[in-house]
């Protein structure tokens, strides 16, 4: 998986390419807890890119939230696709992340 | 519902979990009012613990099965682990999602059972593994040892027997000790048969193809012996994974044992063979003499025979052959009635192999010397 870091505003955005599974859901982990560091908590993920995930990677975004949360940040989703979208609305993870269409309307939401 | 052992909870097309039963509280360690009103993703995504445990949710969904089963460890919210079975199904009506049924069973105790089984026969095996290596070693010591002075004994008795200035006595004393020293090689040669086995290289065989030779190879014997075999044979097809010279070993000297334990000219040798989850398993039963209880400890040990020419290694080879192979022989038997061996050999999966072998089983077999 390749994470593609950009800014909009002063909202870090970091751009998800490929697979989201056990291999890569550390490399998340550690980019945010990176991020957090230089007290960079306000972050979009946008998955538009991933073509699978599972639920070690839906797991990845779940601790990199609750990290970010206990600095007083937030983690908000952008660009999911159909299949991703289905797994995150009968887990109700929608319910854990605010979900946007796109990285500039996640990004614009803070 | 309530009542019913088996985890329920069910999801509706919102995500959330709309019905829990008490099963499914007590299986999961949550509360009903924890579980209920909430989404899968809000309870069970917070830890690292149960990354398999949630892919049966994942999967439902991706795959959109009906009776999706999967076999899975679940870590409670105290830290204690469960084996659970787990059956989801995504349920759709007129194209439109309904909602997911998942059904979990908790399987911990029979899980730790096997476990333990397992846990046990790996343990026997083990220490009959290294009980043959142990003899292994005193016995090529002792083979070595006695050998030199066997062959000294014998030659100068042969060479004293040639002399033509000796008393009829003392050709009878000297027969003696060559007959005496001739047995001793003989043990020496049992010995070092025992203790030159090679390592087992396994092939993927059909049975039937290696209990035909034997049955072959003992009708010659039984020829020889002016002995007469009324064969009895039940083989169900099964390919097993041996090593067929050293396998052939140890069914020749079970087949043999069978034949010798014959009471008159004739009797009677049932094999039998089938496949279970366990393996392969051959049964050989014989209506010979059977074996005494106060002998029966000690069947598998070397030198022991009740048989007067006997050197008493040939159950403890076939012993020693048939744990190389990772299985496991037994004996049954009633004196005057019979006897019944089961030699079981273990699945693929168990049975580990070495290196080597192609897809169907074979391997390159190295040139080998006896």
């Amino acid at each position: 998986m390749e994470i593609l870091e950009g800014r909009i505003d002063s909202i870090d955005v970091l751009k998800l390419k490929g697979r989201l599974d056990a291999s890569s859901a550390k490399d998340i982990k550690e980019k945010v807890s990176a991020l957090a560091k230089e007290k960079r908590v306000n972050l979009v993920i946008d998955i538009g890119a991933i073509d699978f995930i599972d639920s070690s990677g839906l797991g990845s975004l779940v601790a990199s939230l609750r990290s970010v949360n206990k600095l007083g940040g937030d983690i908000k989703i952008a660009s999911l696709q159909d299949p991703v979208r289905a797994i995150f609305e009968l887990t109700r993870l929608h319910r854990i992340f605010e979900i946007f269409d796109d990285s500039t309307a996640a990004a614009k939401s803070f | 519902m309530e009542s019913i052992p088996i985890g329920l909870l069910v999801i509706d097309s919102k995500g959330e979990i709309i019905t829990t039963n008490r099963s499914a509280s007590e299986i999961l360690g949550y509360t009903t009012d924890m579980l209920e009103g909430k989404g899968w993703g809000e309870i069970f995504f917070d830890t690292d613990n149960n990354v398999e445990f949630n892919q049966v949710i994942v999967d439902v969904i991706q795959e959109k099965k009906i009776n999706l089963h999967r076999d899975t460890s679940y870590v409670r919210p105290t830290g204690e682990t469960l084996q659970l079975s787990i059956t989801t199904s995504f349920l759709r009506e007129n194209g439109e999602i309904v909602g997911i049924v998942v059904l979990m069973d908790d399987m911990t105790e029979l899980h730790r059972l096997h476990e333990r089984e397992k846990a046990i026969l790996e343990e026997k095996s083990r220490i009959q593994h290294e009980r043959a290596e142990g003899l292994k070693k005193l016995a090529l010591a002792v083979a070595h040892q006695i050998r030199n002075p066997i062959m000294s004994i014998g030659g100068f008795a042969m060479r004293m027997l040639k002399k033509p200035d000796k008393k009829d006595q003392d050709t009878v004393y000297l027969q003696n000790i060559l007959k005496g020293a001739n047995r001793l090689e003989d043990i020496v040669q049992a010995v070092r048969d025992y203790t030159d086995l090679p390592p087992v290289e396994p092939i993927k065989i059909p049975v039937s193809e290696i209990l035909e030779k034997a049955q072959r190879r003992l009708r010659k014997k039984a020829v020889e012996s002016s002995k007469k075999v009324n064969w009895d044979i039940q083989i169900q097809p099964a390919e097993v994974f041996i090593d067929p010279e050293l396998f052939e070993r140890a069914l020749d000297e079970v087949l043999l044992n069978a034949l010798e334990s014959f009471a008159g000219d004739q009797g009677r040798i049932n094999m039998i063979v089938y496949q279970d989850i366990k393996g392969a398993c051959i049964e050989i039963s014989d209506t010979g003499v059977g074996i005494s209880e106060q002998d029966k400890p000690y069947i598998f040990d070397p030198f022991f025979s009740t048989k007067a020419m006997g050197v008493g290694m040939g159950l403890c080879k076939a012993q020693r052959i048939i744990v190389e192979h990772r299985g496991e022989i037994t004996i049954n038997s009633s004196l005057e009635k019979g006897t019944k061996v089961t030699i079981r050999l273990p699945g693929r999966e168990a049975g580990k192999l070495k290196d080597g072998r192609n897809d169907d089983g074979d391997i390159g077999r190295k040139n080998r010397q006896y």
